[in-house]
């Protein structure tokens, strides 16, 4: 067996030192065994990957749940995008990140809304669609976003406290709560949240609004 | 609109005024964990309930002062121990073949189903030999973390994972014969 064939793997997971990684690839060029190697344990690596995937697909979906009116079962497949912006300390505000920003302004600065009101907009985006040919190992790596030099100089006393702007931006992927497809374009949540004594969000009450003919005129 | 109410918890990520980084670190990892999870055995709500519990406790973590240094093997590992703590059937993921393949492919054509149906037959049969570590270290790499990762979520050596990975890729490459 060829001495590089130990190093094929950590090789392909880019777990090398740059010298080391430029001595297999130069090997490379010239070993058909460890380019067949190569290939067997870059081919396993992905359909053990695939398979995973597959097992988690093939579980039966959740139902949904009995207030989501029926829809088309022709809406679009999809992820959807929800964010919440919840304000401190004046309860949580309405913003929805997908419909007219108009829309929900008089809503968003009410004051009267302290009783913890938040948006949840849903859209499609096209990445929605899952495709297996994505599953590559090393396109997956994705580095961790780390805060900056200057992000770590910022005063302690920060954390925890009560920012007077929106303080969180949540989202929730509508997948996470829905079967991809269950919600059609054009409808947005609002969530009425119930905080807990801690100030952690204990329970989430949506109701569907529908956007009608109404609030597309509105549009210039 | 009757009184039902989703029992969604939701983990209020409060780092000081940086709530762009706790959102993107949120939206980055959140599919990934229940992902590694559900191939643990959790089942779907099993692993949203852990995935929610970590990042509550990475919000504390990082309120208490803790280090902000490799927070994504910080969440893998607080949500491996969690899951392993709750979980009765370990094995129960790989535990039956797969059955149905055909949904995967997006563009399968008939050869393209037999021959996919035929390797993940394989592969399957090929987990089957593989050690509980070397599952956790396939799984964890699958997820995209580095060696480094992988030991600080499992608490081995970095150089045991490196041997486990190619230990494991070695026995299913020769299982399935690809």
């Amino acid at each position: 067996m060829c001495d590089f064939s130990g190093r094929l793997i950590a090789w392909l997971d880019r777990e090398l030192p740059a010298d080391e990684a430029a001595l297999v690839e130069r090997h490379l060029q010239v070993c058909l065994e460890c380019q067949t190697r190569l290939l067997a344990y870059q081919q396993v690596s992905r359909t053990f990957d695939a398979y995973c995937d597959a097992e988690i697909a093939s579980e039966k979906r959740p139902s949904l749940p009995r207030w989501i009116p029926a829809m088309s079962a022709t809406a679009a497949a999809a992820v959807a995008v929800a964010a919440l912006f919840l304000m401190f300390p004046r309860g949580l505000i309405v913003r929805p990140q997908v419909n007219s920003p108009t829309a929900h302004s008089s809503r968003a600065t009410d004051p009267r809304e302290g009783a913890a009101h938040a948006v949840v907009a849903l859209e499609t985006p096209p990445s929605a669609v899952r495709r297996v040919e994505q599953l590559d190992r090393r396109n997956a790596a994705a580095p961790v976003p780390r805060r900056s030099a200057g992000a770590a100089r910022a005063p302690v006393h920060e954390v925890g406290a009560l920012p007077a702007r929106p303080a969180i931006e949540i989202t929730i992927p509508s997948d996470a709560m829905f079967p991809p497809g269950a919600v059609p374009e054009g409808v947005s949540f609002v969530a009425e949240v119930i905080l807990g004594a801690d100030g952690s969000a204990e329970r989430l009450r949506l109701q569907p609004q529908f956007v009608t003919g109404e609030r597309r005129a509105t549009r210039p | 609109m009757s009184g039902e109410t989703l029992p969604l918890r939701l983990p209020l990520l409060r780092f000081g005024t940086r709530e762009g980084e706790a959102t993107a670190l949120y939206r980055e990892l959140r599919k990934p964990l229940v992902r590694y999870l559900r191939c643990l055995g959790l089942s779907s709500d099993e692993a949203q309930d852990v995935v929610q519990d970590a990042f509550v406790s990475l919000q504390r973590h990082l309120a208490a002062g803790g280090s902000q240094e490799n927070i994504r093997s910080w969440l893998y590992r607080v949500a491996h121990n969690q899951a392993r703590n709750r979980q009765t059937s370990y094995d129960r993921r790989f535990s039956a073949p797969l059955g149905e393949v055909d949904r995967m492919s997006d563009e399968a054509t008939p050869e393209r189903v037999v021959l996919e149906k035929e390797r993940f037959r394989r592969l399957g049969e090929a987990i089957q030999l593989l050690s509980e570590r070397e599952r956790e270290c396939l799984l964890l790499r699958g997820g995209g973390l580095r060696y480094r990762e992988i030991g600080e979520v499992l608490g081995i050596p970095i150089s045991t994972v490196g041997d486990t990975v190619e230990r494991a890729i070695k026995k299913l490459a020769e299982q399935c014969n690809v």
